[in-house]
């Protein structure tokens, strides 16, 4: 009896656990309806963002554009300073294998000949302490930015020594009225290159990969031009042929009677 | 363009309906909501009372879905809240009176029935055609699974009261079977 009664539930259960019954299609509507509302426009927001996107990769090429540009300045800023360490060089004779395979590489490698000029300078002002100043320009190389603050003030006092020692003509005229005006002269020439290498090198670091991530999104969205292109050119194929075929069954049809 | 999101697996869709995304909402709507009017129309007999009901219980399992814990079967976890707001509307239109029968059980005669033959459509229009405390009982137990302890807490009764109903159902069942067989027995001879 009582297995009797378990196959009868057994059987409701199996059967009615398949059943379905589709509910009117005003079911849904009336359920939405009571839903919280939710932003119904979703292609808008992809055409938006799509739109967003083709103009951050319009402002992003800009950039590369003017910044690619810039760096023509800096090798005539580079050169301008590697003459002058060479100078530096030649009146010390420290160590000019190191430092001549290394002018022509590239601005990154220019922040650290830059900083190598400081303990060639620093000879020029106190040739005793060379070995303890060279441990410490690797430290500065580590926190650059802070480097980066100190060096011009040494080099604004520095170059002039050597510029004094080069051109001995700006150095000659003593008069007090000259000094003053060739000072102001030369103060700026070595402030200003100074700065820009340094702030140029550190550019192109970050830009490098900005570069090639830009670079990667230009060639994809030029692929996308190009197949749309192919489409297009494909429809307007399809498009003759079709007229063509369309003309040959007129003339057809005319030749005929 | 990108808005068809994949909702294939149950633990997508649930993410995408916990966000509020109305794609999800609406193949979760889609997938469940013949099973569920099903289960409504068991417990409520009438169509439209049923669907107004498996629309609550829809907008219930929305509500609810950040409490689903995710052990367990989602769908029955939604069957329960389903079963629950049928029980819920049954009471509130006071549907639910139990019927009872002081009659012997030994008063019914052992029907001899055969099961095959027979379609859902036909076992849902008996189960439907029962009287509303039988029904209730029986789907709570044999097809929802419910233990007798369980159908008197939810239906406010004893636990002897679920089991008497309980087994006038089936016997009212098997008469019903039983005839039905007789009947198509007549149609084919």
């Amino acid at each position: 009896m009582a297995k009797e009664k378990n196959n009868l539930d057994q059987f409701f259960r199996e059967k009615l656990n398949q059943d379905s019954i589709k509910p009117s299609n005003l079911a849904w509507e009336r359920l939405e309806s009571q839903l919280p509302k939710q932003e119904k426009s979703k292609t808008p927001v992809i055409w938006w963002s799509i739109a967003a996107s083709v103009a951050a990769l319009f402002v992003a090429g800009y950039f590369t554009l003017t910044l690619s540009s810039n760096p023509s300045v800096e090798p005539i800023l580079a050169s301008s300073e590697e003459n002058q360490i060479e100078e530096v060089i030649q009146q010390t004779e420290e160590i000019p294998t190191e430092i001549s395979p290394e002018i022509p590489a590239q601005p990154e490698e220019k922040t650290t000949i830059i900083k190598k000029t400081k303990p060639t300078n620093s000879i020029s002002q106190k040739p005793a302490s060379i070995q303890v100043n060279t441990p410490a320009s690797n430290l500065i190389a580590v926190a650059e930015e802070k480097s980066e603050v100190k060096t011009p003030d040494r080099k604004v006092t520095l170059t002039p020594l050597v510029e004094e020692l080069e051109l001995p003509t700006l150095a000659l005229p003593n008069l007090e009225v000259n000094q003053t005006l060739a000072e102001v002269i030369e103060k700026p020439e070595a402030e200003e290159p100074a700065y820009r290498v340094r702030i140029y090198s550190d550019g192109i670091k970050e830009d490098k990969s900005l570069i090639e991530g830009i670079s990667k999104k230009v060639d994809q969205v030029e692929g996308l031009l190009g197949k749309v292109d192919q489409g297009f050119a494909d429809l307007q194929d399809a498009k003759n042929n079709f007229f063509t075929a369309l003309l040959t069954k007129k003339e057809k049809v005319a030749e005929k009677p | 363009m990108f808005s068809r999101t994949n909702f294939s697996n149950e633990s997508g869709l649930i993410q995408g309906c916990l966000k509020g995304d109305r794609n999800a909402q609406r193949q979760l709507y889609d997938t469940y909501s013949g099973k569920f009017l099903a289960i409504c129309i068991r417990y409520l007999k009438d169509r439209e009372h049923a669907e107004d009901v498996m629309i609550e219980a829809f907008m219930k399992i929305f509500d609810k879905l950040p409490q689903y814990q995710g052990s367990g079967s989602f769908e029955g976890w939604m069957k329960r809240i389903i079963v629950t707001q049928a029980l819920m509307t049954l009471r509130s239109h006071r549907h639910l009176m139990m019927e009872v029968n002081l009659e012997n059980e030994a008063d019914f005669k052992d029907h001899s029935y055969e099961l095959n033959h027979l379609e859902v459509a036909d076992l849902r229009e008996m189960v439907e055609n029962l009287p509303v405390g039988y029904r209730t009982v029986f789907n709570l137990f044999a097809i929802e699974g419910y233990s007798h302890q369980e159908i008197a807490d939810l239906l406010g009764i004893t636990e002897s009261t679920s089991k008497s109903q309980l087994n006038r159902a089936r016997n009212t069942l098997k008469e019903k079977i039983a005839s039905q067989t007789i009947n198509t027995r007549q149609i084919n001879g």
